[in-house]
Protein backbone atom coordinates (compact mmCIF):
# COMPACT_ATOMS: atom_id res chain seq x y z
CA UNK A 1 0.00 0.00 0.00
CA UNK A 2 3.07 2.24 0.79
CA UNK A 3 4.20 2.15 -2.59
CA UNK A 4 1.46 2.56 -4.32
CA UNK A 5 1.38 5.45 -6.46
CA UNK A 6 -1.21 7.68 -5.59
CA UNK A 7 -2.87 10.30 -7.41
CA UNK A 8 -5.21 13.66 -6.23
CA UNK A 9 -8.87 12.88 -7.19
CA UNK A 10 -9.65 15.08 -10.42
CA UNK A 11 -13.44 14.76 -11.55
CA UNK A 12 -12.51 14.50 -15.39
CA UNK A 13 -15.42 14.69 -17.89
CA UNK A 14 -15.49 11.46 -19.15
CA UNK A 15 -19.00 10.69 -21.40
CA UNK A 16 -17.98 7.17 -22.85
CA UNK A 17 -19.60 4.32 -21.36
CA UNK A 18 -17.67 1.85 -19.27
CA UNK A 19 -15.46 -0.24 -21.68
CA UNK A 20 -13.80 -3.23 -19.72
CA UNK A 21 -13.92 -6.54 -21.27
CA UNK A 22 -17.12 -8.20 -20.44
CA UNK A 23 -17.41 -10.70 -17.33
CA UNK A 24 -20.60 -12.75 -19.12
CA UNK A 25 -20.86 -13.59 -22.63
CA UNK A 26 -22.91 -12.23 -25.03
CA UNK A 27 -26.49 -11.93 -25.03
CA UNK A 28 -28.85 -13.10 -27.72
CA UNK A 29 -32.01 -11.29 -29.07
CA UNK A 30 -31.05 -7.51 -29.52
CA UNK A 31 -28.57 -5.39 -31.53
CA UNK A 32 -25.42 -3.79 -30.28
CA UNK A 33 -24.75 -5.59 -27.76
CA UNK A 34 -26.60 -2.62 -25.56
CA UNK A 35 -29.11 -3.23 -22.56
CA UNK A 36 -29.40 0.58 -21.74
CA UNK A 37 -28.36 3.93 -23.58
CA UNK A 38 -28.72 7.62 -22.79
CA UNK A 39 -28.32 10.20 -25.25
CA UNK A 40 -27.75 13.75 -23.75
CA UNK A 41 -30.63 13.02 -21.27
CA UNK A 42 -31.92 16.29 -19.29
CA UNK A 43 -34.58 16.45 -16.91
CA UNK A 44 -36.08 20.30 -16.09
CA UNK A 45 -37.50 20.98 -13.01
CA UNK A 46 -38.51 24.72 -12.98
CA UNK A 47 -35.76 27.12 -14.10
CA UNK A 48 -33.10 24.61 -13.34
CA UNK A 49 -32.24 20.90 -14.65
CA UNK A 50 -32.09 18.44 -11.95
CA UNK A 51 -30.13 15.67 -14.64
CA UNK A 52 -28.07 18.10 -17.66
CA UNK A 53 -27.02 15.86 -21.12
CA UNK A 54 -26.51 12.67 -18.84
CA UNK A 55 -24.82 10.32 -21.83
CA UNK A 56 -23.88 6.26 -21.50
CA UNK A 57 -24.40 2.95 -22.80
CA UNK A 58 -24.36 -0.06 -20.30
CA UNK A 59 -23.65 -3.55 -21.24
CA UNK A 60 -25.05 -6.87 -20.54
CA UNK A 61 -23.70 -8.72 -18.08
CA UNK A 62 -22.37 -5.55 -15.88
CA UNK A 63 -23.21 -4.53 -12.29
CA UNK A 64 -22.90 -0.31 -12.48
CA UNK A 65 -22.63 1.97 -10.01
CA UNK A 66 -23.91 5.55 -10.42
CA UNK A 67 -22.76 7.70 -6.87
CA UNK A 68 -23.38 10.90 -6.39
CA UNK A 69 -24.37 12.99 -3.28
CA UNK A 70 -28.19 14.28 -2.32
CA UNK A 71 -29.90 16.35 -5.22
CA UNK A 72 -27.45 15.06 -7.75
CA UNK A 73 -29.71 13.92 -9.74
CA UNK A 74 -29.23 10.23 -9.27
CA UNK A 75 -33.22 9.36 -8.70
CA UNK A 76 -34.34 11.56 -11.50
CA UNK A 77 -32.15 9.41 -13.91
CA UNK A 78 -33.81 6.50 -12.14
CA UNK A 79 -37.35 7.72 -12.75
CA UNK A 80 -36.70 8.25 -16.33
CA UNK A 81 -35.33 5.18 -17.23
CA UNK A 82 -38.09 3.21 -15.83
CA UNK A 83 -40.50 5.46 -17.59
CA UNK A 84 -41.83 6.94 -14.38
CA UNK A 85 -41.27 10.79 -15.19
CA UNK A 86 -40.81 12.42 -18.75
CA UNK A 87 -37.54 13.15 -19.87
CA UNK A 88 -37.39 17.15 -20.98
CA UNK A 89 -34.68 16.65 -23.62
CA UNK A 90 -32.67 13.77 -24.94
CA UNK A 91 -33.17 9.99 -25.48
CA UNK A 92 -33.10 6.43 -23.31
CA UNK A 93 -33.97 3.30 -24.93
CA UNK A 94 -33.82 0.16 -23.23
CA UNK A 95 -33.07 -2.79 -24.86
CA UNK A 96 -33.54 -0.71 -28.12
CA UNK A 97 -37.33 0.60 -26.88
CA UNK A 98 -37.98 3.92 -25.44
CA UNK A 99 -39.16 3.64 -22.20
CA UNK A 100 -42.93 2.11 -22.38
CA UNK A 101 -45.07 -0.49 -21.64
CA UNK A 102 -42.89 -2.75 -23.20
CA UNK A 103 -39.75 -1.94 -21.35
CA UNK A 104 -41.59 -2.31 -17.90
CA UNK A 105 -41.15 -6.28 -19.03
CA UNK A 106 -37.35 -5.78 -19.18
CA UNK A 107 -36.61 -3.74 -15.82
CA UNK A 108 -37.17 -4.33 -12.46
CA UNK A 109 -37.14 -1.37 -10.21
CA UNK A 110 -36.37 -1.00 -6.84
CA UNK A 111 -36.96 2.43 -5.28
CA UNK A 112 -35.20 4.15 -2.25
CA UNK A 113 -39.11 4.78 -0.91
CA UNK A 114 -41.78 2.11 -0.16
CA UNK A 115 -43.08 1.21 -3.32
CA UNK A 116 -46.93 0.79 -2.29
CA UNK A 117 -49.08 2.02 0.60
CA UNK A 118 -48.63 2.08 4.08
CA UNK A 119 -51.28 -0.57 4.69
CA UNK A 120 -50.20 -2.97 1.90
CA UNK A 121 -49.56 -6.61 3.26
CA UNK A 122 -46.15 -8.28 1.77
CA UNK A 123 -48.74 -11.69 0.34
CA UNK A 124 -50.36 -8.57 -1.20
CA UNK A 125 -47.60 -7.35 -3.26
CA UNK A 126 -46.10 -11.34 -3.56
CA UNK A 127 -49.24 -12.11 -5.56
CA UNK A 128 -49.20 -9.01 -7.63
CA UNK A 129 -45.91 -9.81 -8.85
CA UNK A 130 -47.23 -13.58 -9.06
CA UNK A 131 -49.74 -12.05 -11.14
CA UNK A 132 -48.60 -9.53 -13.31
CA UNK A 133 -44.95 -10.99 -14.15
CA UNK A 134 -44.12 -13.49 -16.10
CA UNK A 135 -40.53 -13.99 -14.92
CA UNK A 136 -41.11 -13.65 -11.36
CA UNK A 137 -40.23 -16.80 -9.20
CA UNK A 138 -42.69 -16.52 -6.57
CA UNK A 139 -41.87 -19.80 -4.58
CA UNK A 140 -38.36 -18.10 -4.45
CA UNK A 141 -39.74 -14.98 -3.10
CA UNK A 142 -41.59 -16.95 -0.56
CA UNK A 143 -38.35 -18.95 0.36
CA UNK A 144 -36.46 -15.40 1.13
CA UNK A 145 -39.15 -13.30 2.66
CA UNK A 146 -39.18 -16.21 5.26
CA UNK A 147 -35.05 -16.49 5.54
CA UNK A 148 -34.93 -12.40 6.15
CA UNK A 149 -37.04 -12.99 9.16
CA UNK A 150 -40.44 -11.36 7.69
CA UNK A 151 -44.00 -12.62 7.70
CA UNK A 152 -46.08 -12.16 4.25
CA UNK A 153 -49.11 -10.53 6.65
CA UNK A 154 -46.89 -7.88 7.57
CA UNK A 155 -47.92 -4.57 6.69
CA UNK A 156 -45.66 -2.52 4.90
CA UNK A 157 -46.32 0.77 7.09
CA UNK A 158 -45.41 -1.09 10.18
CA UNK A 159 -42.25 -2.85 8.72
CA UNK A 160 -39.03 -1.51 10.04
CA UNK A 161 -37.37 0.35 7.11
CA UNK A 162 -34.69 -2.55 6.70
CA UNK A 163 -37.21 -5.00 6.47
CA UNK A 164 -39.09 -3.07 3.92
CA UNK A 165 -36.33 -2.56 2.01
CA UNK A 166 -34.86 -6.33 2.20
CA UNK A 167 -38.75 -7.21 1.66
CA UNK A 168 -38.93 -5.06 -2.02
CA UNK A 169 -35.44 -6.02 -2.65
CA UNK A 170 -36.34 -9.51 -2.94
CA UNK A 171 -39.62 -8.76 -5.18
CA UNK A 172 -37.25 -6.93 -7.40
CA UNK A 173 -34.56 -9.89 -7.47
CA UNK A 174 -36.50 -12.54 -7.87
CA UNK A 175 -37.89 -11.49 -11.07
CA UNK A 176 -35.75 -12.72 -14.07
CA UNK A 177 -35.52 -10.06 -16.18
CA UNK A 178 -33.08 -7.73 -18.79
CA UNK A 179 -32.07 -4.54 -16.54
CA UNK A 180 -32.04 -4.14 -12.63
CA UNK A 181 -32.67 -0.47 -11.65
CA UNK A 182 -31.60 -0.35 -7.83
CA UNK A 183 -32.40 3.18 -5.95
CA UNK A 184 -30.41 3.63 -2.76
CA UNK A 185 -30.63 -0.09 -2.20
CA UNK A 186 -28.08 0.56 1.01
CA UNK A 187 -28.79 3.27 2.17
CA UNK A 188 -31.28 3.57 4.90
CA UNK A 189 -30.66 -0.41 6.38
CA UNK A 190 -28.20 -1.89 8.31
CA UNK A 191 -25.19 -2.56 7.79
CA UNK A 192 -25.58 -6.56 8.24
CA UNK A 193 -29.14 -6.54 5.79
CA UNK A 194 -26.52 -4.73 3.41
CA UNK A 195 -24.36 -7.98 2.99
CA UNK A 196 -27.65 -9.61 2.74
CA UNK A 197 -29.09 -7.27 -0.26
CA UNK A 198 -25.47 -7.92 -1.76
CA UNK A 199 -25.38 -11.46 -2.11
CA UNK A 200 -29.21 -11.39 -3.20
CA UNK A 201 -27.91 -8.98 -6.13
CA UNK A 202 -24.99 -11.55 -7.02
CA UNK A 203 -27.54 -14.52 -6.46
CA UNK A 204 -30.22 -13.53 -8.37
CA UNK A 205 -29.06 -11.16 -11.62
CA UNK A 206 -28.94 -13.41 -14.81
CA UNK A 207 -26.17 -14.53 -17.05
CA UNK A 208 -27.54 -11.64 -19.71
CA UNK A 209 -28.99 -8.78 -17.61
CA UNK A 210 -27.26 -5.92 -15.73
CA UNK A 211 -27.60 -4.60 -12.37
CA UNK A 212 -27.88 -0.49 -12.12
CA UNK A 213 -27.43 0.69 -8.87
CA UNK A 214 -27.75 4.54 -7.71
CA UNK A 215 -26.27 5.43 -4.40
CA UNK A 216 -24.61 7.86 -1.91
CA UNK A 217 -22.90 5.29 -0.19
CA UNK A 218 -20.34 3.24 -2.26
CA UNK A 219 -18.35 1.42 0.88
CA UNK A 220 -20.57 -1.88 0.25
CA UNK A 221 -20.93 -1.55 -3.29
CA UNK A 222 -17.39 -1.59 -3.77
CA UNK A 223 -17.34 -5.06 -3.11
CA UNK A 224 -19.81 -6.46 -6.13
CA UNK A 225 -19.86 -3.35 -9.23
CA UNK A 226 -18.04 -4.25 -12.24
CA UNK A 227 -18.25 0.14 -13.54
CA UNK A 228 -18.75 3.13 -11.44
CA UNK A 229 -19.99 7.03 -12.44
CA UNK A 230 -20.12 9.72 -10.84
CA UNK A 231 -23.01 12.32 -10.86
CA UNK A 232 -22.66 15.47 -9.89
CA UNK A 233 -25.14 18.51 -10.12
CA UNK A 234 -26.79 16.50 -13.05
CA UNK A 235 -24.03 15.77 -15.03
CA UNK A 236 -21.56 12.36 -15.17
CA UNK A 237 -18.50 13.36 -14.14
CA UNK A 238 -16.06 10.24 -14.11
CA UNK A 239 -16.62 7.06 -16.12
CA UNK A 240 -15.02 3.55 -15.72
CA UNK A 241 -14.21 0.34 -14.67
CA UNK A 242 -13.25 -0.18 -10.80
CA UNK A 243 -10.19 -1.73 -11.34
CA UNK A 244 -9.35 1.36 -13.91
CA UNK A 245 -10.37 3.88 -11.11
CA UNK A 246 -8.17 2.18 -8.83
CA UNK A 247 -4.93 1.86 -11.30
CA UNK A 248 -5.71 5.58 -12.02
CA UNK A 249 -6.10 7.19 -9.15
CA UNK A 250 -4.57 4.62 -6.41
CA UNK A 251 -7.17 4.53 -4.08
CA UNK A 252 -10.60 2.67 -3.29
CA UNK A 253 -13.64 3.86 -5.23
CA UNK A 254 -15.25 4.48 -1.50
CA UNK A 255 -12.04 6.60 -0.33
CA UNK A 256 -12.52 8.57 -3.52
CA UNK A 257 -16.12 9.23 -3.13
CA UNK A 258 -15.43 10.77 -0.09
CA UNK A 259 -12.61 12.72 -1.33
CA UNK A 260 -14.28 14.40 -4.29
CA UNK A 261 -17.92 15.31 -2.60
CA UNK A 262 -15.91 16.00 0.39
CA UNK A 263 -17.49 13.11 2.81
CA UNK B 1 -57.60 -8.48 -21.12
CA UNK B 2 -56.68 -11.10 -17.87
CA UNK B 3 -54.24 -8.51 -16.50
CA UNK B 4 -56.90 -5.84 -16.59
CA UNK B 5 -59.58 -7.87 -14.98
CA UNK B 6 -56.88 -8.62 -12.55
CA UNK B 7 -56.19 -5.11 -11.64
CA UNK B 8 -59.73 -4.08 -11.73
CA UNK B 9 -60.67 -6.64 -9.29
CA UNK B 10 -58.18 -5.45 -6.91
CA UNK B 11 -59.00 -2.04 -7.42
CA UNK B 12 -62.52 -2.78 -6.84
CA UNK B 13 -61.67 -5.21 -3.93
CA UNK B 14 -59.77 -1.95 -2.46
CA UNK B 15 -62.74 1.05 -2.64
CA UNK B 16 -65.22 -1.53 -1.54
CA UNK B 17 -62.97 -2.42 1.76
CA UNK B 18 -62.59 1.62 2.17
CA UNK B 19 -66.52 2.54 1.05
CA UNK B 20 -68.10 -0.53 2.96
CA UNK B 21 -67.96 1.29 6.11
CA UNK B 22 -70.76 4.16 4.67
CA UNK B 23 -72.70 1.99 3.89
CA UNK B 24 -72.67 -0.32 6.99
CA UNK B 25 -73.39 2.90 9.08
CA UNK B 26 -76.23 3.81 6.98
CA UNK B 27 -77.48 0.21 7.52
CA UNK B 28 -77.23 0.07 10.93
CA UNK B 29 -78.91 3.56 11.98
CA UNK B 30 -81.78 2.15 9.63
CA UNK B 31 -82.08 -1.15 10.89
CA UNK B 32 -81.88 0.24 14.75
CA UNK B 33 -84.52 2.77 13.27
CA UNK B 34 -86.95 0.15 12.32
CA UNK B 35 -86.44 -1.67 15.39
CA UNK B 36 -87.45 0.66 17.66
CA UNK B 37 -90.40 1.72 15.26
CA UNK B 38 -91.60 -2.16 15.77
CA UNK B 39 -90.96 -1.87 19.56
CA UNK B 40 -93.97 0.28 20.31
CA UNK B 41 -92.26 3.60 19.17
CA UNK B 42 -95.87 4.41 17.16
CA UNK B 43 -97.63 3.22 20.19
CA UNK B 44 -96.71 6.17 21.88
CA UNK B 45 -98.66 8.54 19.64
CA UNK B 46 -102.18 9.39 20.38
CA UNK B 47 -104.94 10.41 17.36
CA UNK B 48 -104.12 14.02 18.89
CA UNK B 49 -100.30 13.36 18.43
CA UNK B 50 -100.44 11.73 14.75
CA UNK B 51 -98.90 14.90 13.62
CA UNK B 52 -95.61 14.33 15.43
CA UNK B 53 -95.64 10.51 14.48
CA UNK B 54 -96.06 11.96 10.82
CA UNK B 55 -92.86 14.39 11.49
CA UNK B 56 -91.00 11.44 12.65
CA UNK B 57 -91.16 9.56 9.76
CA UNK B 58 -90.61 12.71 7.84
CA UNK B 59 -87.30 12.85 9.83
CA UNK B 60 -86.90 9.51 9.49
CA UNK B 61 -86.87 9.07 6.19
CA UNK B 62 -84.89 12.46 5.70
CA UNK B 63 -82.17 10.94 7.46
CA UNK B 64 -82.22 7.82 5.35
CA UNK B 65 -81.71 9.75 2.16
CA UNK B 66 -79.00 11.65 3.66
CA UNK B 67 -77.13 8.53 4.73
CA UNK B 68 -78.02 7.18 1.66
CA UNK B 69 -76.58 10.15 -0.41
CA UNK B 70 -73.55 10.40 2.08
CA UNK B 71 -72.99 6.62 1.17
CA UNK B 72 -72.67 6.75 -2.68
CA UNK B 73 -70.48 10.43 -2.21
CA UNK B 74 -68.11 8.54 0.13
CA UNK B 75 -67.76 5.25 -2.22
CA UNK B 76 -66.92 8.09 -5.19
CA UNK B 77 -64.19 10.07 -2.91
CA UNK B 78 -62.74 6.65 -2.18
CA UNK B 79 -62.27 5.94 -5.60
CA UNK B 80 -61.11 9.33 -6.67
CA UNK B 81 -59.15 9.35 -3.38
CA UNK B 82 -57.84 5.86 -4.46
CA UNK B 83 -56.88 7.28 -7.94
CA UNK B 84 -54.52 9.89 -6.35
CA UNK B 85 -52.97 7.61 -3.90
CA UNK B 86 -52.56 4.73 -6.55
CA UNK B 87 -51.40 6.45 -9.84
CA UNK B 88 -50.47 9.83 -8.77
CA UNK B 89 -48.29 9.90 -5.55
CA UNK B 90 -44.86 8.46 -5.11
CA UNK B 91 -46.02 5.17 -3.46
CA UNK B 92 -47.57 4.08 -7.06
CA UNK B 93 -44.08 3.28 -8.38
CA UNK B 94 -45.27 -0.16 -8.19
CA UNK B 95 -48.59 0.05 -10.27
CA UNK B 96 -46.87 2.13 -13.19
CA UNK B 97 -43.83 -0.53 -13.28
CA UNK B 98 -46.68 -3.12 -13.80
CA UNK B 99 -46.69 -4.40 -17.52
CA UNK B 100 -50.29 -3.08 -18.66
CA UNK B 101 -51.12 0.59 -20.04
CA UNK B 102 -52.37 3.54 -18.70
CA UNK B 103 -55.00 3.89 -19.61
CA UNK B 104 -56.10 0.38 -18.22
CA UNK B 105 -54.81 1.80 -14.52
CA UNK B 106 -57.32 4.80 -15.18
CA UNK B 107 -60.17 2.78 -16.31
CA UNK B 108 -60.11 -0.35 -14.00
CA UNK B 109 -60.09 2.94 -10.58
CA UNK B 110 -63.39 4.26 -12.91
CA UNK B 111 -65.35 1.34 -13.20
CA UNK B 112 -64.54 -0.35 -9.67
CA UNK B 113 -65.66 2.76 -8.47
CA UNK B 114 -69.11 2.49 -10.42
CA UNK B 115 -69.24 -1.46 -9.01
CA UNK B 116 -68.58 -0.73 -5.58
CA UNK B 117 -71.37 2.14 -6.20
CA UNK B 118 -73.99 -0.43 -7.57
CA UNK B 119 -73.06 -3.11 -4.70
CA UNK B 120 -73.78 -0.18 -2.26
CA UNK B 121 -77.02 0.90 -3.79
CA UNK B 122 -77.98 -2.66 -4.53
CA UNK B 123 -77.52 -3.07 -0.18
CA UNK B 124 -79.03 0.42 0.96
CA UNK B 125 -81.80 -0.27 -1.86
CA UNK B 126 -82.99 -3.39 0.24
CA UNK B 127 -81.94 -1.68 3.45
CA UNK B 128 -84.72 1.25 2.54
CA UNK B 129 -87.00 -1.10 1.33
CA UNK B 130 -86.78 -3.50 4.84
CA UNK B 131 -87.36 -0.52 7.16
CA UNK B 132 -90.09 1.27 5.07
CA UNK B 133 -91.95 -2.02 5.64
CA UNK B 134 -91.52 -1.19 9.45
CA UNK B 135 -92.72 2.31 8.99
CA UNK B 136 -94.15 2.17 5.35
CA UNK B 137 -93.73 5.87 4.51
CA UNK B 138 -91.48 4.95 1.28
CA UNK B 139 -94.12 2.72 0.51
CA UNK B 140 -96.67 5.07 0.39
CA UNK B 141 -94.84 7.33 -1.23
CA UNK B 142 -93.86 4.02 -4.32
CA UNK B 143 -97.55 2.92 -4.28
CA UNK B 144 -99.06 6.68 -5.69
CA UNK B 145 -96.36 6.26 -8.59
CA UNK B 146 -98.30 3.13 -10.53
CA UNK B 147 -101.47 5.60 -10.09
CA UNK B 148 -99.91 7.95 -12.19
CA UNK B 149 -99.82 5.96 -14.86
CA UNK B 150 -103.63 5.17 -14.89
CA UNK B 151 -104.07 8.76 -15.12
CA UNK B 152 -106.38 9.44 -18.10
CA UNK B 153 -104.00 9.47 -21.76
CA UNK B 154 -100.48 9.62 -19.35
CA UNK B 155 -98.29 6.91 -21.09
CA UNK B 156 -95.90 6.41 -18.44
CA UNK B 157 -93.61 3.14 -18.21
CA UNK B 158 -92.18 2.89 -14.52
CA UNK B 159 -89.94 0.12 -15.08
CA UNK B 160 -88.05 2.40 -17.91
CA UNK B 161 -88.34 5.46 -15.83
CA UNK B 162 -86.56 3.13 -12.67
CA UNK B 163 -83.97 1.75 -15.20
CA UNK B 164 -82.77 5.51 -16.43
CA UNK B 165 -83.09 7.03 -13.45
CA UNK B 166 -80.56 4.39 -12.45
CA UNK B 167 -78.41 4.95 -15.61
CA UNK B 168 -78.34 8.82 -14.67
CA UNK B 169 -77.57 8.56 -11.45
CA UNK B 170 -74.33 6.15 -12.24
CA UNK B 171 -73.64 8.21 -15.07
CA UNK B 172 -73.57 11.25 -12.77
CA UNK B 173 -71.50 9.38 -10.65
CA UNK B 174 -68.87 8.59 -13.45
CA UNK B 175 -68.67 12.11 -14.25
CA UNK B 176 -67.62 13.51 -11.68
CA UNK B 177 -65.66 10.55 -10.86
CA UNK B 178 -63.45 11.16 -14.16
CA UNK B 179 -63.53 15.03 -13.53
CA UNK B 180 -61.65 14.77 -10.44
CA UNK B 181 -59.17 11.86 -12.11
CA UNK B 182 -58.40 14.46 -14.70
CA UNK B 183 -57.96 17.52 -12.80
CA UNK B 184 -55.80 15.25 -10.24
CA UNK B 185 -53.80 14.38 -13.33
CA UNK B 186 -53.81 17.62 -14.47
CA UNK B 187 -51.95 18.70 -10.99
CA UNK B 188 -49.78 16.12 -11.40
CA UNK B 189 -48.09 18.66 -14.27
CA UNK B 190 -47.22 20.44 -11.26
CA UNK B 191 -43.66 20.04 -9.75
CA UNK B 192 -45.80 20.11 -5.69
CA UNK B 193 -47.17 22.07 -3.45
CA UNK B 194 -49.44 25.00 -4.18
CA UNK B 195 -49.10 25.00 -8.19
CA UNK B 196 -50.08 21.39 -7.89
CA UNK B 197 -53.53 22.03 -5.48
CA UNK B 198 -54.17 25.20 -7.75
CA UNK B 199 -53.85 23.10 -10.89
CA UNK B 200 -56.17 20.47 -9.51
CA UNK B 201 -58.76 23.08 -7.86
CA UNK B 202 -58.60 24.93 -11.25
CA UNK B 203 -58.77 22.43 -13.69
CA UNK B 204 -62.05 20.86 -11.43
CA UNK B 205 -64.23 23.96 -12.19
CA UNK B 206 -62.75 23.98 -15.63
CA UNK B 207 -64.09 21.33 -16.10
CA UNK B 208 -67.45 21.54 -14.86
CA UNK B 209 -67.55 24.54 -16.72
CA UNK B 210 -66.89 22.58 -19.71
CA UNK B 211 -69.40 19.91 -18.88
CA UNK B 212 -72.18 22.67 -18.36
CA UNK B 213 -71.36 23.68 -21.49
CA UNK B 214 -71.70 20.47 -23.38
CA UNK B 215 -74.49 19.89 -21.73
CA UNK B 216 -76.15 23.10 -22.75
CA UNK B 217 -75.29 23.03 -26.18
CA UNK B 218 -76.40 19.30 -26.71
CA UNK B 219 -79.58 20.52 -24.33
CA UNK B 220 -80.41 23.42 -27.30
CA UNK B 221 -79.36 20.94 -30.53
CA UNK B 222 -81.81 18.65 -29.71
CA UNK B 223 -84.20 21.54 -28.99
CA UNK B 224 -85.07 20.65 -25.23
CA UNK B 225 -85.29 24.37 -23.45
CA UNK B 226 -87.51 25.14 -20.19
CA UNK B 227 -90.60 25.72 -22.01
CA UNK B 228 -92.60 25.73 -19.05
CA UNK B 229 -95.76 25.97 -21.67
CA UNK B 230 -95.22 22.40 -22.41
CA UNK B 231 -94.77 21.83 -18.60
CA UNK B 232 -98.75 22.10 -17.92
CA UNK B 233 -99.63 18.53 -17.96
CA UNK B 234 -98.61 15.37 -16.78
CA UNK B 235 -97.35 13.49 -20.32
CA UNK B 236 -95.48 16.87 -21.08
CA UNK B 237 -93.59 16.81 -17.58
CA UNK B 238 -92.95 12.82 -18.41
CA UNK B 239 -91.60 13.53 -21.78
CA UNK B 240 -89.35 16.33 -20.88
CA UNK B 241 -88.31 14.28 -17.91
CA UNK B 242 -87.37 11.63 -20.07
CA UNK B 243 -85.36 13.72 -22.92
CA UNK B 244 -83.74 15.65 -20.28
CA UNK B 245 -82.66 12.72 -18.08
CA UNK B 246 -81.21 10.51 -21.33
CA UNK B 247 -79.29 13.95 -22.64
CA UNK B 248 -77.60 14.17 -19.58
CA UNK B 249 -76.50 10.79 -18.90
CA UNK B 250 -75.53 9.92 -22.18
CA UNK B 251 -73.49 13.15 -22.27
CA UNK B 252 -71.96 12.27 -18.97
CA UNK B 253 -71.11 9.11 -20.00
CA UNK B 254 -69.05 10.96 -23.64
CA UNK B 255 -67.33 13.40 -21.61
CA UNK B 256 -65.90 10.76 -19.28
CA UNK B 257 -64.87 8.61 -21.86
CA UNK B 258 -63.16 11.83 -22.50
CA UNK B 259 -61.91 12.86 -19.40
CA UNK B 260 -60.19 9.34 -19.00
CA UNK B 261 -58.98 9.16 -22.21
CA UNK B 262 -57.24 12.92 -21.35
CA UNK B 263 -55.60 11.47 -17.57
CA UNK B 264 -55.08 8.97 -19.72
CA UNK B 265 -52.60 10.66 -22.64
CA UNK B 266 -51.22 13.10 -19.93
CA UNK B 267 -50.15 10.24 -17.54
CA UNK B 268 -48.64 8.18 -21.11
CA UNK B 269 -46.55 11.16 -21.91
CA UNK B 270 -46.35 13.62 -19.12
CA UNK B 271 -45.89 11.32 -16.58
CA UNK B 272 -44.29 13.06 -13.26
CA UNK B 273 -44.27 10.91 -9.99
Amino acid sequence: MANQKTKKAKISPVRKAPSAPKRQQKPTGYNDDILLSLKGVKKRYGNKYGVNDVTFDIEPGRIVAILGPDGSGKSSVARMICGLTTVSKGEIKVCGLKPSRKTKDLISFLPEIPFVNDYTKVSTVLRKYKAFYKDFDAEKAEKLIKYAGIKLSDVFGRMSSTAMQKAQAIFVMCRKTKLYILDEPMTHIEPKARDFIAKLILSNMQDDSSVLIFSRIPNELEKIIDDVMFIHRGQIKLAGTVDEVRAEYGKEVSSLYREVYKC
Amino acid sequence: MLKFLNIFFKDFCRIFLRSIIYVIIAVAASLITGYLWNSGFASHFTAQTAYRMNAARYCMAGMWVILVIFAAVMVVVAACQWFGEDILTNRSYLNHMLPIYTWELVVSKALAGLAVLLCAAAILTWDVLKVANSISIVGDLLAVIPDLSKSDGVNFDLAMFIRLGVYFMLMLCLIVMSTAFMSQTLGQLASRGFARNFLIFMGFFALLFVSGTVLLTVFRVFGITLNFAELNNLQGIFDTAENILRLISNTNLVLSILYMTGASLILTYRLNV
